[in-house]
């Protein structure tokens, strides 16, 4: 069993729908994105592209960010999930340079979204986060252990994201990989992501 | 996720966001009295579980510390953009007091005095208030988006054509969409989360999307072919495509124009229609019998379309050949040197969609053999929004009329057209039907009546000229240019309060400077959600409940289904008790009421409005609860077992549609206009309404056939004035409401075009202007000056500079959104007057030619 | 026969009595009613009602008891010694 998420830049529309409801799933504090959307151009006018694409923790099989913690905190779970346990974490932050996807994520201190003090939603969810550690996306293990799909897939509203095994070769995210010419990012460094994507 | 042990209540409950008029279906989830995540509900079969961002980010609305907490009153007397109202808080007693007292005073000395601002994202706030605007006894009344972020015309050809408010691409047959800038499937329009699913599943299925459109917005960067257009000229486009349909490859859909069309009633030398001397209805020629007869006459075989005849010593030809003859001239050569897209484009696009239109072809669908024809022209408030926009959504119309690609498998649908009602009440209940002259009125329509058959002309009666102009569907641009100067218009009184539900006018419609004087002599009650900048306007503040605070009457409307799968309706019930003072205004309203000793009129409106039926109707002799109100709406629409309590655990009623109701066109015996004769008869009858009343107006535009005219940004030859400026609207916010949102705000500040003005690359390149750099923008028309950072782009028109939304807020009580840099506020670039108004529609002109140079610049 | 007449909506700048009873003879109809109406109240009235050529305009709803008339031909009363008709005007006070 290895999860992972496949997105299709052919449906994507990059509303950023899976940015802010991952946010809201997760209560990630300010400046704790772990998704984003980016545009890339190509081509000259009249003639352009621009295409949407989500990032988020690759969720490497070779994770780099692993093999640099000092601590151990940065782990690769039994499923293939990159994890973080921020009771181990001291902040060192050598995993942000290590990992070339640019995906972690450092809360200084804690921060709220506005100058007021938090509000009740970031009084609660702010608990399951700590000033002084890295933390990323963990394809929403907590709904994982609950059946459920991450909050991102379940919500893209152009259903442009599949969640699976991507060991099970009759799955749907080993399906759409292998009939669409699915790919990852920088396939070259050897970090073998989850997440793939297909051609827009 | 949570500690199951602290746990006391978890719970999820059905209700509907209300951050835009998509209303989708939400499941939102509380925690200890806490609102901890927000998600589609699965349910509806209109979003099917999902959202868009804003939807998700409901959460931050809710808990925003900018929202208005308890009722204001203001200390300073002095109004402006920037003066600060002195906000003082009042209670709740204090503040309704002093607003029944201003509406009593103005009730008994003139209740037309009385001016309704409200806003679309509310389909349930502003509706009822509307018929407390009713009772009170005021025509006037106004949505602020009607200004810059609505549609005008649009929603006039929706009546005549579509029998509906707005309009949808089939998204389960449509091959082939043309589409003119609007971004639905694509975070925009109506029902964003529900077309968004939909669009996405036809293009996986093979659906080719061509976008024409300034700028390479979000929907066109999903298109398979991008067509860059000057801001305007959409409808040369059009009309040039009409052309080679029409004179080139000979491609129209005869059965449909003979059946289901105007196109075969005669038209005499005055451009009217010829009629039966005895019954007074439009003649056609039957070509069978070589003779003119009424259109209704039974027995007809065959109607000529083309040809002229000779009746009764009148020269007469099918008001089908009257059009193809008119657009002889309007070639794609003609129109490239308006619009700059080549003549071959402009050809092969034509041959591309008359060849896809598949003329005569037919599917099966539910057993039913219906005409295929699966070609879509979509078109919205960028298209829609110029000068010309009666005679230019006119032609974009009949593109899909001249193919028979109207409410049929495939084509463009009204969105919603035909609804026979739930199986077990038949009800709500309204279908498209013929009226006068044969031609198709609309069995619903939110403003009745519906604008065919046209109210007669009457002098100026209310402060935004519809009275004296019945083709404006819904709210008037000239709204501000009345209010400004009654005299001028011959309008006997002069508005003295604002009841104000939510609408940020101030920015939204047009020059804000020009807004704030018209406005600011007014008294004005306004329910917020926040101190925005119309705020700065307001005499009193009370504070609204939002959508996840409050019960509504109908979180539903016209176009708050999709046109095709399933009907449904769902509830908008509070997940939380109102925050601090926050009172949803439904029921401020119906106090407001019993204060204002109202009840008997305001019953009696209801029960007609709201269409309820016994025993559910309203007794004046007791006094209703909101929540019994709403119980009864439900009751009168769905039956004795699904009131509000079966809503409320529910969360949503759904059934299938029919194909009837989908593909409506087939069935109905109604016919539409593709020759627009009474718009000649009652552009006569308006200009002699306003000559008779001494108004000065240019009633010119009222054509029966389409044209392209320039507005006046494509005249515009100022020295330095050489792009135009237009806006566009993208999936992260809602208009002007949602800047405030910090989740929002986060995602937009990651990706450059949220906040910044998209300039063609070279010709940043020519004045100076790197990526990032702070451009001022001045505008022609009214002088104003706006800053934003440069996002440089291939993917624009070299013409053209493109805002994003509407941010560039101001107000001090905006926290996030009053920060430099968050977006630009294009409505300082657009002039209020009725010169950037199209006179038989009141829709206002949104392109204006600017002067951009790098911020500091010499 | 007596009629109660009860005016709703966008016509309190034209008349200032919304609510009255009118003695009606026998076999009136609903056009005779309102000429009644405006001769009672003002002739300000009949531009909000009427057409210039007579018809009622197409906001104006029309109630006898508690159902819709549909013609301005149709009867205030059906043989009862005492009618309640209520007359809508709709203003249709925003959009959008």
């Amino acid at each position: 069993m290895r999860y992972g998420m496949v997105i299709d830049l052919k449906k994507c529309i990059g509303c950023t729908g899976c940015a802010v409801v991952c946010k809201a799933e997760n209560a990630t504090p300010p400046g704790i994105v772990w998704l984003r959307v980016i545009k890339h151009e190509t081509g000259k006018y009249p003639q352009v592209r621009r295409v949407s694409i989500p990032l988020q923790c690759m969720h490497c099989a070779e994770p780099p960010c692993m093999a640099v913690c000092p601590t151990g905190a940065t782990t690769k779970r039994p499923d293939g999930i990159v994890d973080i346990d921020a009771q181990k974490c001291v902040g060192c932050r050598y995993c942000m340079v290590a990992c070339p996807y640019d995906q972690r994520f450092f809360l200084a201190h804690e921060r709220y979204y506005f100058q007021t003090g938090p509000t009740p939603f970031e009084e609660l969810g702010y608990r399951r986060h700590q000033a002084g550690v890295v933390s990323k996306c963990n394809f929403c293990a907590p709904r994982l252990a609950q059946g459920l799909e991450p909050a991102c897939a379940a919500n893209c509203m152009a259903k442009a994201r599949t969640f699976g095994d991507l060991d099970d070769t009759h799955s749907e995210v080993s399906r759409l990989i292998r009939d669409r010419g699915g790919y990852q990012l920088y396939p070259e460094l050897g970090t073998n992501p989850s997440v793939y994507y297909l051609p827009p | 996720m949570f500690d199951v042990a602290r746990l006391q209540e978890d719970v999820w409950i059905p209700t509907t966001c209300g951050l835009c008029y998509s209303v989708c279906a939400l499941k939102v989830h509380r925690v200890n009295g806490t609102v901890v995540k927000i998600e589609g509900n699965p349910d509806s079969a209109t979003n099917r579980g999902r959202l868009c961002p804003r939807g998700v980010s409901g959460i931050m609305a809710l808990y925003n510390p900018d929202r208005v907490d308890v009722p204001l009153k203001r200390t300073n007397p002095e109004k402006g953009l920037h003066a600060d109202p002195g906000w003082v808080e009042i209670t709740w007693e204090e503040a309704l007091e002093t607003i029944a007292a201003r509406l009593n005073k103005i009730r008994e000395d003139d209740p037309r005095k009385l001016l309704l601002t409200g806003t679309v994202t509310t389909q349930d706030e502003v509706p009822f208030a509307k018929i407390f605007a009713m009772a009170f006894g005021t025509p006037n009344g106004w949505n602020s988006g009607a200004g810059n972020h609505c549609g005008t015309a649009e929603h006039l050809y929706g009546a005549l054509l579509h029998a509906s408010w707005s309009k949808q691409p089939d998204p389960d047959h449509c091959r082939y969409l043309l589409n003119f800038g609007t971004a639905s499937g694509f975070g925009s329009y109506y029902c964003v989360t529900a077309m968004a699913q939909r669009i996405g599943e036809a293009r996986v299925r093979g659906m080719r999307h061509v976008a024409i459109d300034p700028f390479l917005s979000p929907s066109a960067e999903k298109a398979d072919e991008w067509i860059p257009i000057v801001p305007g000229t959409d409808a040369a486009f059009a009309m040039a495509m009409l052309h080679v349909l029409l004179h080139e490859l000979n491609i129209y859909d005869a059965e449909y124009l003979k059946h289901h069309t105007n196109g075969p009633y005669l038209i005499g030398a005055d451009g009217l229609y010829l009629r039966d001397p005895l019954k007074g209805v439009p003649l056609i020629w039957n070509p069978v019998l070589g003779t003119a007869t009424p259109f209704d006459a039974p027995g007809i075989t065959d109607f000529a379309l083309e040809g002229e005849f000779n009746v009764n010593g009148s020269r007469a030809r099918p008001a089908f050949a009257c059009l193809k003859e008119h657009l002889t001239p309007f070639t794609p050569e003609w129109a490239e040197t308006i619009t700059t897209v080549p003549a071959a484009t402009i050809r092969r696009v034509a041959q591309e969609f008359g060849q896809e239109a598949r003329i005569g072809s037919t599917i099966v669908l539910d057993g039913k053999t219906l005409p295929y024809r699966p070609v879509a022209v979509t078109y919205f408030k960028g298209a829609q929004g110029h000068k010309n926009a009666l005679l230019s959504c006119m032609a974009l119309e009949l593109l899909t009329e001249i193919v028979g690609a109207s409410n049929v498998p495939g084509g463009l649908l009204g969105m919603n057209s035909c609804s026979l009602g739930h199986p077990d009440t038949d009800r709500p209940k309204w279908i498209p039907h013929a009226g006068r002259d044969g031609l198709m009125v609309s069995g619903y329509w939110p403003n009745p009546p519906p604008p065919y058959p046209p109210k007669e002309v009457k002098k100026p009666e209310s402060i935004d000229l519809r009275s004296m102009i019945p083709t404006c569907p819904g709210s008037s641009g000239a709204l501000p240019v009345v209010m400004a100067d009654p005299e001028r218009f011959k309008v006997p009184y002069k508005i003295e309060m604002n009841f104000h539900v939510g609408a940020n006018y101030v920015m939204t419609f047009a020059d804000p400077n020009a807004i704030a004087e018209t406005f600011k002599d007014v008294f004005q009650a306004s329910f917020a959600l926040f101190l925005d900048e119309s705020t700065y306007f307001s005499d009193i503040v009370v504070p609204a409940a939002s959508y996840l605070e409050r019960l509504s009457h109908t979180a539903d409307w016209m176009s708050s289904n999709v046109p095709v799968g399933e009907w449904c309706y769902h509830v908008r019930q509070p997940v939380v008790a109102p925050i601090a003072q926050r009172r949803s205004v439904c029921e401020v309203l119906l106090e407001l009421v019993e204060r204002l000793k109202m009840r008997e009129e305001f019953y009696a409106l209801v029960n007609v409005v709201l269409n309820l039926t016994d025993p559910y109707r309203l007794d004046p002799g007791q006094c209703f609860s909101w929540e019994e109100i709403v119980n009864r709406r439900y009751k009168s629409l769905f039956g004795e077992a699904r009131g509000l309590e079966w809503f409320k655990e529910h969360g949503v009623l759904k059934w299938p549609k029919k194909v009837e109701e989908v593909y409506w066109k087939p069935f109905s015996h109604a016919r539409v206009p593709i020759y627009f004769e009474w718009f000649k008869t009652l552009g006569t009858k308006v200009e002699g309404m306003a000559q008779n009343t001494g108004i000065d107006l240019d009633t010119s535009a009222f054509q029966p056939l389409p044209e392209w005219r320039p507005c006046r940004s494509h005249k515009e030859n100022s020295d330095g004035f050489d792009l135009y400026a237009i806006y566009y609207k993208f999936p992260m916010q809602t208009f002007s409401g949602t800047y405030d949102n910090p989740w929002l705000d986060e995602v937009c500040n990651i990706e450059r075009f949220a906040y910044g003005v998209a300039i063609n690359a070279e010709t940043a390149r020519r004045k100076g202007i790197a990526e990032g750099d702070w451009m001022e923008i001045t505008s022609v028309s009214t002088g104003h000056t706006v800053r934003g950072r440069a996002a440089v782009t291939e993917g624009i028109h070299p013409e053209v500079i493109a805002i994003a939304g509407c941010g560039g807020h101001w107000s001090k009580y905006l926290s996030v959104a009053s920060q430099e840099g968050k977006g630009v506020c294009f409505e300082w670039l657009m002039p209020v007057g009725l010169d950037n108004v199209d006179i038989p529609s009141l829709t206002q002109d949104l392109c204006v030619k600017v002067k951009v140079a790098k911020a500091g610049a010499a | 026969m007596r009629v109660e007449v009860r005016f709703y909506g966008f016509v309190r700048d034209v008349i200032t009595n919304t609510a009255f009873s009118l003695e009606m003879p026998a076999g009136s109809n609903l056009r005779d009613l309102l000429s009644e109406s405006i001769k009672n109240s003002s002739e300000r009235l009949r531009d909000r009602l009427f057409t210039s050529s007579g018809d009622l305009e197409a906001n104006v709803q029309i109630f006898v008891g508690a159902t819709q008339s549909t013609s301005l031909e149709e009867a205030v009363a059906d043989g009862l010694e005492s009618s309640d008709v209520r007359i809508f005007v709709l203003s249709a006070t925003a959009g959008g």
